[in-house]
Formats: structure tokens, C-alpha cells, sequence
């Protein structure tokens, strides 16, 4: 698959880049027109969810990011959002607060407190390179895939 | 009146002073001096610990939580707490990656990748803080749940 790659020379500012690349993933999400976000990632972009959850681990490349992580969560969730809370940048590294909120297909809400949460960008030549995000693993286990947190019984852990 | 230090700068000295605190070389709130008092705390997700505080009712709250379910008889353990490895910096924000040490419930040992969000008055005290890690280890760890 062909990924238009937004190649301007260098002419945004790294958190130009990430605020635009989350503007075109949130109206992706709600099906706007706002322009391809996989076009804003670097051919050999590395994405790590930070965790031990089933999403947690590295994706490295546009097409396993859209193939296997977008493409797989597509089948847990109804709809989501994603907003900036906060953004700071320290040369090619963009530090942000996510709010990610969204619905699953059985009715469960993702992130009811609209929690933000930390996620970092490393930004070359307008494009992302590298992504960490750190979602939160209690909702992703309980909400997104119907696992319980349940007390040990008496005497299981000796 | 500008920040005398950079967030960076106190980010390090914070996560030093938590160090002090876990490890038991200071008291267990000494780390408290950082947070102003209008300080919003966050602990996102669904765990026991999860919410929003104030200084007032992390204090009242969060802290003994702490005490009893994460630190308890194993604080004073010699480099136990938090170890900054990144830094991100702009005005009076910070967000800082960190690497843990400690024990779990069974005293095993423990460790998890923090992202931490820091934000700071012009006096250098922390006003809004977000303290993000894979709680879900966490929560197995420290209160011994088992997830199904």
C-alpha cells in the first residue's frame, strides 16, 4: 500500500507535526476529512505501547501500525477520540498529555474519567520517527478486552 | 518571577527526594515539599489507587495507601524508587521517563517504566502532576489480584 508521505523540507516545527498528526487520527476516528495521518509517520516509524498488555510491545512500520494495531483494535472498538491536553517540544522530542476516550462494540466506556496520558514523539524532517505511548493497562485489560482483577483464594499464593 | 531552577533541574532533585523517602534514608513524606498546595495529582485508570487529589487528600488518602500496599515493611531497602532516564522540557513542564525499583507484596522484587507529567509554579512547586505507569502490574503486584 502507497502511504503519500507530507514531505515540506523541514518546514513545520516538530510539535506543528504532532499536533496535525493527532488532528488527522481524531477525525480518522470520527470518519471527518482531515487529511492521512499515516502520511505524517516515517517509512521505519518504531511505535511502543508501553505495559504488559496484549497491545503492549513494539510496531514498527506505517503498515503494521494500520494492519495489526489499528486494524486489530478496530474489531473491539465502536468509536473513539483522541485530544491534546498538553504539548511541549525540546527540539525533535515532543512530550504530549492524550486524552483517549472512546466506546467498545459491547457498550463499555474507554477512560470514563477522561484521564490524559503520557505519550512521546520523536520528529525528523516533518515526519514522526518514533512514538511511546503509555495507555493505561487497567482499562485496556478490563474495558477493551472483559478481563477481571480478582482476589486470590485463601491459600493460592503459598 | 521566572522558575530559579530549571523543571528539569527539579524533576531530578524530586525524584531524588522519593528516592530518600522509599529507601528510608528520609521520612516518608519528605518528598511533600515539592507539591504546592494547590497541586492537582493524578493517577489515572480503574485501579485502587486511581483519581484525582488535591496535596490535602493525597495526604489523607494516597499516602497511607502507599504506605501499606506499595511500601510497608519493605521501605528502607538501599536504592528502592524511581531513576529518571529522560527528560522533556519547555517553560515550567517537564515530562520525565523513569525506571522503579522495589518489592512486591511477596517482597519479590519489582519494577515498572513510569511517564511523569510535571508542571510547576514560579516557585519551583509542583501544580499539576501526572504520575502514569503500567498499574495494572502494579495492582497484581502490590494487592496480590490476579487477573482473569
Amino acid at each position: 500500500m502507497e502511504y503519500p508521505a507530507d514531505k515540506r523540507g523541514g518546514e513545520m516545527e516538530p510539535k506543528e507535526v504532532v499536533t496535525e498528526f493527532i488532528s488527522r487520527c481524531d477525525a480518522g476516528l470520527a470518519g471527518r476529512e482531515g487529511g492521512d495521518p499515516y502520511a505524517l509517520l516515517a517509512e521505519g516509524i518504531e511505535l511502543r505501547i508501553q505495559g504488559h498488555t496484549i497491545l503492549a510491545g513494539d510496531y514498527v512500520g506505517r503498515e503494521i501500525i494500520e494492519k495489526v494495531l489499528v486494524g486489530g483494535l478496530a474489531t473491539r472498538v465502536a468509536k473513539a477520540r483522541i485530544e491534546l491536553d498538553s504539548l511541549i517540544g525540546d527540539g525533535a522530542k515532543v512530550a504530549s498529555l492524550l486524552r483517549i476516550t472512546g466506546e467498545t462494540i459491547d457498550g463499555k466506556v474507554y477512560n470514563p474519567k477522561d484521564d490524559p496520558g503520557g505519550c512521546l514523539f520523536t520528529v525528523n524532517e516533518d515526519q514522526i520517527s518514533q512514538i511511546r505511548l503509555f495507555l493505561d493497562n487497567t482499562m485496556v485489560e478490563t474495558v477493551l478486552y472483559g478481563r477481571q482483577y480478582v482476589a486470590p483464594e485463601l491459600g493460592e499464593e503459598a | 518571577m521566572a522558575m530559579k531552577k530549571s523543571p528539569t533541574e527539579i524533576a531530578k532533585e524530586y525524584l531524588a527526594s522519593l528516592r530518600r523517602s522509599a529507601s528510608g534514608e528520609a521520612s516518608t513524606t519528605e518528598y511533600l515539599e515539592f507539591w504546592s498546595d494547590e497541586i492537582e495529582y493524578i493517577l489515572p485508570g480503574l485501579w485502587p489507587m486511581a483519581g484525582r487529589y488535591s496535596k490535602a487528600e493525597h495526604i489523607e488518602i494516597v499516602a497511607p495507601m502507599m504506605e501499606s500496599n506499595v511500601e510497608g515493611d519493605r521501605v528502607g531497602e538501599p536504592d528502592t524508587g524511581l531513576y529518571g532516564y529522560e527528560f522533556i522540557e519547555e517553560g515550567n513542564k517537564v515530562c520525565v521517563l523513569a525506571r522503579s525499583r522495589g518489592r512486591d507484596h511477596r517482597n519479590l522484587l519489582y519494577m515498572n517504566t513510569f511517564c511523569l507529567w510535571m508542571e510547576f509554579n514560579d516557585d519551583g512547586k509542583l501544580v499539576r502532576y501526572l504520575d502514569e505507569a503500567d498499574f495494572s502490574s502494579s495492582w497484581q503486584a502490590f494487592w496480590g489480584v490476579q487477573l482473569q
